[in-house]
């Protein structure tokens, strides 16, 4: 399953005039890879996911998965989104089950519903299934929309900055998971991480986007981590080729994409 | 795009403000009736639940013991007022005498000697249930309406110049036509509280329909929730708290209309028991059956503001 993403541009019409976010994205997302994407906030790492998951239409340009074209939602790729989008009114565990549910018609409910289990579990929500997203922390909040995208087990995963609220020891926990959802299920083959951690996006993927604001265009670079799997998170800090992409990450980040709007968002 | 459209546009109407004003005591029932209205908290036309900082319980218990005196404090301010009035004016019942009709009244509410001499209590009963029934009618048109009119803007166009034509006309005005046709004075007073208790229950419901947040929108969409469920699970429970504070506040008028309405159709009812009070030059009933009318007015509020707690959710931020 490739994923292509061909000349897409996104232009927004606010009052302050019009905003090129997504100016010409070219990507190509092979079946089975693992790309993160890293990014000063506001360079359109969101608008490029919902453009991917057929929330919003791209202006020009078109997202191709397995030879269709991506017209809108479908249950081949779930998203993280960044903000959570728990339905308050319900449980985490209806939030996860219902929408796992119907996103995976083709599994039979108890097979869900195991799943779904499974996921509460081990992301630590089991003896909360029963509260509402409002009674819950914001981690928790966050763990439970990466159980319910994990419990749909889609064939792409989109994930929007999904372990930003967690403790470094349960965000370390997910990552491991989320490796495995990738590596040993069958039906999540692909995975686009939206991250700001450089350590994290150099962990978990196989390519790194690098996204910058104008002028500069919208993809500034692809970075290849060609490090072994199994990668050992203690042993990676050590790699001369961790070492080297850090280094270029934190020079891309911190020097070459800042611009003067980067500024003055850091300083807002 | 279509939706802040139509935001605006509920947002225009002048109906919006009638909500506000009628929703600060809600969100102060939320707070076990305690909180002083919070400025126009129910301007957005949906009450949401303010996370009240906890304050320490003897704190609590003097504000509570406060609230008790103060309230008392009014009351008695109410009551020299009226005595004041009533001195200047003779043919103004007092304070005291209206208390002693009061008691009379309540002595033997259910009593029923025949048409012209019924307890108050069953005059309240009478009252109470047509408009039960006026607004349930109301409701079975209300909530489809105001669901087509939230959900789609054909239908909303369609509804819309009607509803604001109709809206604003004193309810009163239908009893003739419901007269005409029903060929019954209660149930023409019936079929004015059913025009009563439309426009709240329609527009709220629309306002809670059409509002459904873009993110909320997005989850059923990724996670291909079908139409039933999206209803069931996102669309429901997204409007249940405006739909049932359009609920409350039609409710609200239409306890306040039932009394003129049966001032009108006369016969039975506290309405009719209002007028007829007034013909029998006995101005110390019409003055009980004022306060008896604002309890039931209370007790209603406060069940349907308990309904309305039971079904707001807590919102993430
Ligand atoms: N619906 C919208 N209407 C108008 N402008 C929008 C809209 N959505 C996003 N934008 C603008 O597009 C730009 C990119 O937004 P986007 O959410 O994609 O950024 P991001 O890279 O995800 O940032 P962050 O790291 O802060 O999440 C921002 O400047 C934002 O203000
Ligand atoms: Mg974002």
């Amino acid at each position: 399953m490739s994923l292509e993403i061909m000349g897409v541009r996104k232009t927004f019409h606010t009052k302050s005039g019009a905003q090129p976010v997504l100016r010409g994205v070219d990507l190509e997302i092979e079946k089975g890879e693992f790309v993160s994407i890293i990014g000063h906030s506001g360079c359109g790492k969101s608008t490029l996911l919902n453009v991917i998951g057929g929330l919003e239409g791209a202006d020009e340009g078109k997202v191709v998965l397995d030879g269709f074209r991506v017209e809108g939602p479908g249950p081949d790729r779930a998203i993280v989104f960044q903000n959570y989008s728990l339905l308050p009114w319900m449980s985490v565990y209806d939030n996860v089950v219902e929408a796992a549910l119907s996103a995976r018609p083709d599994r039979k409910s108890d097979a869900t519903r195991d799943i779904a289990e499974k996921y509460l579990r081990s992301t630590g929500l089991w003896l909360h299934r029963d509260k509402k997203p409002g009674e819950i922390s914001g981690g928790m909040r966050q763990r439970t929309a990466v159980a319910r995208a994990f419990a749909v087990g889609p064939k792409v995963l989109l994930l929007d900055e999904p372990f930003g609220a967690l403790d470094a020891l349960t965000r370390s926990n997910l990552q491991q998971q989320l490796i495995d959802l990738w590596s040993h299920e069958d039906d999540t083959e692909t995975v686009l991480m939206v991250t700001h951690g450089i350590d994290e996006a150099i962990f978990l993927a196989d390519r790194i986007v690098v996204m910058a604001n104008p002028p500069k265009p919208s993809v500034a670079e692809i970075i290849e981590v060609k490090i072994e799997r199994p990668r050992d998170k203690a042993e990676l800090p050590k790699d001369p080729e961790y070492q080297r992409i850090r280094e270029r990450l934190v020079y891309l980040l911190e020097r070459e994409l800042v611009t003067p709007q980067t500024n003055e968002q850091e300083a807002a | 795009m279509s939706e802040r459209d139509l935001k605006t546009s509920f947002d225009a109407l002048p109906g919006r403000v009638d909500g506000a004003a009628v929703l600060d005591p809600s969100t102060g029932i939320e707070h076990g009736d305690t909180a002083p209205p919070s400025g126009t908290a129910g301007a957005a036309g949906r009450p949401r639940r303010v996370a009240g900082l906890r304050r320490p319980a003897s704190a609590r218990a003097r504000s509570a013991v406060d609230q008790v005196v103060l309230g008392f404090a009014g009351f008695v301010g109410l009551f020299a007022l009226w005595a004041a009035i009533a001195a200047v004016s003779p043919d103004l019942p007092t304070p005291a005498e209206s208390l002693s009709a009061l008691s009379d009244l309540l002595a033997e509410p259910f009593h029923d000697n025949g048409p012209n001499d019924k307890g108050i209590g069953i005059q309240l009963m009478t009252s109470l249930q047509r408009v039960f029934i006026g607004f349930a009618l109301a409701l079975v048109v209300a909530i489809p309406v105001g669901f087509a009119m939230g959900a789609s803007r054909q239908a909303w166009s369609a509804f819309n110049p009607v509803v604001q034509l109709l809206r604003p006309v004193s309810p009163l005005a239908w009893f003739p036509l419901g007269l005409v046709v029903l060929k019954a004075a209660p149930a023409a007073a019936i079929f004015v509280i059913f025009i009563t208790s439309i426009w709240p229950t329609l527009l709220n419901t629309a306002f809670g329909v059409a509002s459904v947040p873009e993110s909320h929108k997005n989850v059923a969409r990724v996670f291909r929730f079908s139409k039933f469920k999206y209803t069931r699970h996102v669309l429901l429970p997204y409007s249940l708290p405006s739909m049932v504070t359009g609920m409350r506040i039609s409710m609200g008028i239409a306890w306040m209309v039932i009394v003129a309405a049966e001032m009108l159709s006369g016969g039975t009812g506290i309405g009719f028991f209002v007028w007829d009070a007034y013909n029998a030059s006995n101005l110390a009933n019409v003055a009980a059956a004022i306060f008896l009318i604002g309890i039931v007015g209370v007790a209603l509020d406060f069940a349907f503001g308990k309904l309305q707690a039971r079904v707001q959710y807590k919102e993430v931020v």
